[in-house]
């Protein structure tokens, strides 16, 4: 169910049905898109990546959010790479994260791409609770 | 400028002029000629200082830099000679405060356009080829693992402990049980409908375990054999690595000195290698289906050995044994044929090596038969053949405590059974040791009522081991407190047929795979899992 309806919920939210069409087709094409629906199962509410500059390369929501996100995330970003550079020069960041009363946002840091995972949290406060 | 130098050449004429008349006026004039150099040498001082700041902003600068040079100059001839230095350090300040000012404005323009342009740097072709380059998919990959770790882990550091309450008394609850489920490793795609063969625990990182699971009959195109590595630290769902293999994986096992590669036994004889460092899932070295090698289904593999010499152990179904280096897969390195005394091939089903052994080892065949047999010696070959299951053997374990004088010298065995006349045996110990009647079983269980398909000693408690048999059953066995019914015992949820079951290297997790693709782990309770003072105080006095 929720898996049909994140599809829907992507789908809507692109406006040009062909961009629409060669996502989904090239989505099925390799292994990277098996972590994404993964991800998406597991209350995962977006995921971007982009590539060091901060440029966004894929994406699973539309194009208007992922730029509210970049544009907020990518200072945030490369200030904690040169806080962690300027403590230690040999030293690099890896790995951050965001928590919130609605959600989190998980950070990875890698040499060449950046990987930004959004994600809920009433589902697991509710689910804990009860 | 000119203006200026204008003035003061008609003021030195009219002096000029009156000094013909009267000679008391060459004296005046030899003063006012004295003023003339100073004054020109400020003027030229301020205009350098005034381009060296530069750029467009810097004639604005000039601009004001004479304005404050015509009012020094002012202020001199008002004041006297001695009061030149102090307006010229004044002259020199304003400059610069005004320079700082408009120089970061642009700056900032410059800045902001920038970065509006690089958000839309990449078009759609030059973005598919990155994400179809093999850097992009690496880092997805491991990115990809790295975030799952921290989004299975649902640690609310936001906890509010004063309703603590719950969580002890889920905690009394958990350890009044003695088994208790703590997970099962799932996979929608890879663990359907397939057998689990084998499972091995990893030496290297303790909380990896590797489970090889046979074909899917309902999926054909899938590949036949496949082998996963799950992690039992971490709430993940998913499994660590996933290998292919075109045929069943019968038999799999860590490579104990090298902390990347996973050996498996296949139905078609061969054994492969994968290497968890490449990003492919298919083998990276394979042995060859040859006449030199196994051709028959590999049920049994180990590796034995030390840090420095070690060797895969690998029997077939035909009564092969080889010995392979890890270095050179291509021909075994010794091979010896199982063959009872009438040159007849036994069907050897499941093997085990006592504790720290490389020579000796027992194994278990199809005809219900056990056998002792060794690698090297005068001896080499099948030595001893002890009393017959009546049905074929499905496990077997020895103790991994060799020395220890109370169980360490008995292996067990589980077999299917057979009804027949004959009273039914499920489970018998045999003593390793040659001896009066060690031939025959010294103790048979026969609490099951189904296949026992498969026997494991603890690895830390000298009494205990486990069985599961095929009806869903687990049960955990303490020798020194009842030999007629287990300790612990539990039907795993859906009752399905287990089929195979190890313990965790620390002896607090047993760990089951049924013939439905679904790993269990079960959590003992510490007071059965470790073994009691009174049970390492007798075997301490024993050993003494």
């Amino acid at each position: 169910m929720s898996r049909s309806s994140r599809l829907s919920v992507t789908e809507t939210q692109r406006k040009s049905t062909p961009v629409v069409k060669k996502a989904v087709i090239r989505s099925r094409s390799y292994d990277g898109d098996a972590f994404v629906n993964l991800f998406a199962h597991r209350g995962a509410r977006d995921i971007m990546i982009l590539d060091s500059h901060g440029v966004p390369l894929r994406s699973t929501c539309s194009q208007r959010r992922t730029f509210v996100f970049v544009s907020n995330l990518k200072p945030l970003l490369f200030m904690a790479r040169n806080v962690v550079r300027d403590l230690d020069p040999s030293n690099d960041i890896t790995f951050m994260r965001i928590r919130s009363n609605m959600g989190e946002i998980h950070m990875t840091l890698g040499t060449d791409f950046i990987l930004i995972v959004v994600q809920k949290l009433r589902r697991l406060r509710s689910s804990s609770t009860s | 400028m000119g203006l200026v130098l204008i003035k003061f050449l008609r003021s030195t004429y009219s002096t000029l002029s009156g000094g013909k008349k009267q000679p008391l006026n060459l004296s005046v004039y030899n003063v006012q000629a004295t003023n003339i150099p100073p004054k020109e040498t400020l003027v030229y001082t301020k205009q350098t200082q005034t381009t060296s700041t530069g750029g467009g902003n810097g004639d604005v600068l000039a601009f004001d830099a004479q304005g404050d040079d015509e009012e020094s100059s002012l202020q001199n001839l008002g004041n006297g000679f001695t009061s030149k230095l102090p307006p010229g350090y004044l002259t020199h300040g304003l400059p610069t405060v005004k320079d700082v000012a408009p120089a970061i404005t642009p700056l900032e323009i410059k800045k902001e356009t920038e970065v509006k342009k690089e958000v839309n740097e990449l078009s759609e072709e030059q973005k598919q080829m990155i994400i179809l380059s093999e850097n992009f998919q690496r880092f997805v990959v491991r990115a990809g693992r790295v975030i799952e770790r921290a989004l299975s882990e649902n640690v609310d550091i936001y906890t509010d402990y004063i309703g603590g309450g719950d969580s002890e008394e889920a905690n009394d609850e958990r350890s009044h049980a003695r088994l208790s489920l703590n997970r099962v490793f799932y996979d929608e795609r890879w663990s359907k409908n397939r057998c689990i063969t084998s499972m091995d625990w990893s030496t290297h990182f303790p909380k990896l375990v590797v489970g090889s699971y046979h074909n899917n009959e309902e999926s054909p195109n899938e590949p036949d054999g496949v082998v996963m590595v799950w992690n039992t630290k971490f709430k993940k769902s998913t499994p660590e690595d996933v290998f292919h293999c075109q045929s069943a994986v019968m038999s799999t096992c860590f490579a104990k000195f090298n902390p990347n590669l996973i050996l498996g036994g296949t139905y078609s004889g061969q054994i492969v290698l994968w290497d968890n460092r490449v990003q492919k899932r298919t083998p990276i070295q394979r042995t060859p289906l040859s006449a030199a090698a196994h051709t028959h289904p590999v049920y049994c593999l180990q590796m034995v050995g030390t840090q420095n010499a070690h060797n895969v152990i690998s029997i077939s179904s035909d009564g092969k044994l080889c010995s392979w280096s890890l270095d050179m897969l291509s021909q075994p390195q010794d091979t010896l044929e199982l063959q009872q005394r009438q040159s007849k091939a036994i069907a050897i089903t499941s093997m085990a090596f006592p504790a720290n052994e490389i020579n000796s080892l027992v194994m278990g065949s199809e005809d219900g038969y056990v056998y002792s047999a060794s690698r090297h010696g005068l001896r080499s070959g099948v030595n001893e053949v002890y009393e017959r299951h009546l049905g074929p053997i499905t496990g077997i374990s020895t103790h991994y405590n060799q020395l220890s004088p109370d169980f360490g010298h008995l292996f067990l065995t589980s077999s299917i059974k057979i009804w027949s006349l004959k009273l039914p045996i499920s489970s018998c110990q045999f003593s390793v040791v040659s001896g009066i009647n060690s031939n025959k079983p010294l103790y048979s269980f026969e609490d099951n009522s189904d296949y026992m398909m498969d026997v494991a000693w603890s690895p830390v408690h000298p009494a205990l081991f486990a069985a599961v048999d095929g009806s869903g059953r687990l049960d955990l066995w303490n020798l020194n407190q009842d030999t007629e019914v287990p300790t612990a015992s539990i039907v795993v949820a859906g009752a399905p047929a287990l089929n195979r079951v190890s313990w965790t290297p620390s002896g607090l997790h047993v760990c089951i795979g049924d013939e439905a693709g679904k790993l269990y782990v079960y959590d003992v309770a510490e007071n059965l899992a470790q073994p009691s003072r009174d049970e390492i105080k007798m075997n301490q006095s024993d050993e003494v």
